[in-house]
């Protein structure tokens, strides 16, 4: 497939305070917290109010805790049967949508509980809530169904979830939980009208799959976020020194954007920008796009067309130049940035250009990791 | 003169230079948005140390990783440094993690750049 213009067309509705934030792979309690923790750094920024942003963060927090007490294990593994994970923010509507493989027998108790959920009015969701807190209830996996009934009840909105199967033993259960930043009075939209219907969960979940997709996150690209993002990375693997190269070149094809990206419609306060991780058996590969002026993107096109011709020791001639030449000072831009990867990465850096009308460009840097251990 | 210390953030370093216990250190992480902003007080204070250093000064390079920007104020660090080499006896300790061979492989680069001692210090990874 052409990534490049899949980071565009995933990219293109893009708006201010919009964010979209997906993981594939294997969920562990740790990792759940670096996500919260992303969310809640996220949610910090945007204009809602404190008492939303709890009810969220809540929200969040049972969606998320619900897969590591529940997923089961697969001893096949099989590039689809990966938990996934995502956040997703539009306009006035967070939706917090999972996806995890469960045992086939476990299937009629969930389908059970899920439609007992969304029959309940509010205040019968209330009561049973009451009631799940109070008998002991709890199932051997620590969690009875309080999980699904909290997130139902505090969101307000029904449970939407499919089951698929996937062998004999197995299926996946995908849930989508939607949240409306507006005020309460608002008028709430129905599940078919929702940005992130669940086919879509079920189509990008397929997606990430075939495209061995880790990690993807669109929406504005600042330090805070940059850093939640590398916590994910850390707490995901264990050190290696694949992982401290893929740090290494996260940070800088990272830091470019929040530096050096323009808007579409020139608005300076904020830096659109969209970045995946695929993980293949022997490499990762890291995509970066964001939007940039015309005259900006043919000078960089041709000094990566410059850098991918030099070799280690041309690259360092290169970087100590720029290094000692105390001309160079830009605090934002040093222009190490892509030598830098090139370096650390050994491989080429591919891009492409995609014109998006007469002032702007999206430019997507794509860069391979090779797996030493 | 007046110890500069800063506690480590998770995108700046932590910072000890301290001229009468004979510390001078950087450690963890570098990546700030602004690495000017961020190294500007510290090379100040090299500079004033310079004037009148320590017989001895050791520079234990303990950063677990710095960005491109950050670089380019480390190397202005370390030609400081080279600049009062007659006047005190300075050594530089680049400290890496065994399994970090950029991290090594810069150290390296350094080592050629800067006319000073240099030595390479691996550390075995925890366990």
């Amino acid at each position: 497939m052409n990534q490049s213009l899949d980071l565009y067309n995933h990219f293109i509705d893009i708006e201010k305070n919009d964010m979209e934030y997906i993981y594939r792979g294997e969920i562990t309690p740790v990792l759940v917290m670096d996500i919260l923790d992303f969310a809640k750094s996220n949610l910090a920024q945007a204009e809602d109010t404190r008492k939303l942003r709890s009810r969220i963060y809540y929200i969040m927090g049972e969606g998320l805790q619900n897969i590591t007490r529940h997923q089961a294990e697969s001893s096949d593994k099989d590039n689809d049967k990966e938990a996934i994970i995502v956040i997703h923010k539009k306009a006035h509507k967070y939706i917090i949508a999972t996806g995890n493989l469960m045992l086939k027998a476990e299937e009629k108790a969930l389908r059970a509980k899920l439609e007992l959920i969304n029959h309940l009015d509010p205040s019968e969701l209330k009561e049973l809530s009451r009631e799940t807190r109070t008998t002991t209830g709890l199932t051997d996996k620590g969690g009875a169904s309080l999980g699904l009934i909290e997130m139902a009840k505090r969101s307000g909105n029904k449970l939407e979830y499919q089951i698929k199967p996937v062998d004999d033993e197995f299926s996946y259960f995908y849930l989508t939980t939607e949240i409306e930043t507006e005020s309460e009075e608002s008028e709430k939209n129905s599940a078919s009208n929702t940005e992130y219907p669940i086919q879509r969960l079920i189509e990008d979940h397929e997606s990430f799959s075939k495209n061995n997709l880790t990690l993807s996150f669109k929406g504005d690209f600042n330090q805070e976020n940059l850093l939640s993002l590398l916590s994910i990375l850390k707490s995901g693997m264990s050190e290696t020194s694949t992982r401290i190269k893929l740090y290494g070149v996260m940070v800088e094809l990272l830091q470019n954007i929040v530096k050096h990206a323009d808007n579409i419609d020139n608005t300076k306060d904020w830096k659109a920008g969209v970045f995946y991780i695929c993980e293949y058996e022997e490499k990762f590969a890291l995509l970066a796009g964001n939007y940039i002026r015309k005259e900006h993107s043919r000078p960089i096109a041709d000094r990566i067309d410059r850098l991918n011709k030099m070799d280690y020791k041309q690259l360092t001639k290169e970087y100590n130049a720029i290094l000692l030449n105390p001309e160079v000072n830009n605090p934002v831009s040093t222009g190490l940035g892509f030598i830098d990867i090139r370096r650390k990465t050994g491989t080429q850096i591919e891009y492409s250009i995609i014109n998006v009308n007469d002032k702007t460009d999206f430019f997507t840097v794509k860069t391979t990791i090779n797996k030493k251990d | 003169m007046e110890p500069f210390v800063k506690e480590p953030t998770v995108d700046t370093p932590k910072v000890v230079l301290d001229a009468d216990k004979g510390i001078f250190e950087l450690a963890q992480m570098s990546l700030p948005e602004d690495a000017v902003d961020f190294y500007a007080p510290i090379i100040q204070w090299f500079t004033e140390y310079a004037e009148n250093p320590n017989p001895k000064t050791v520079f234990d390079m303990k950063l677990e990783y710095f960005n491109t920007a950050s670089s380019k104020q480390i190397i202005q660090i370390l030609l400081l440094l080279q600049n009062f080499k007659d006047k005190s006896d300075i050594t530089v300790n680049w400290y890496y993690k065994e399994i970090d061979e950029d991290m090594q492989a810069i150290g390296d680069e350094y080592s050629q750049i800067i006319n000073l001692p240099f030595n390479l210090i691996p550390v075995a990874k925890k366990s």
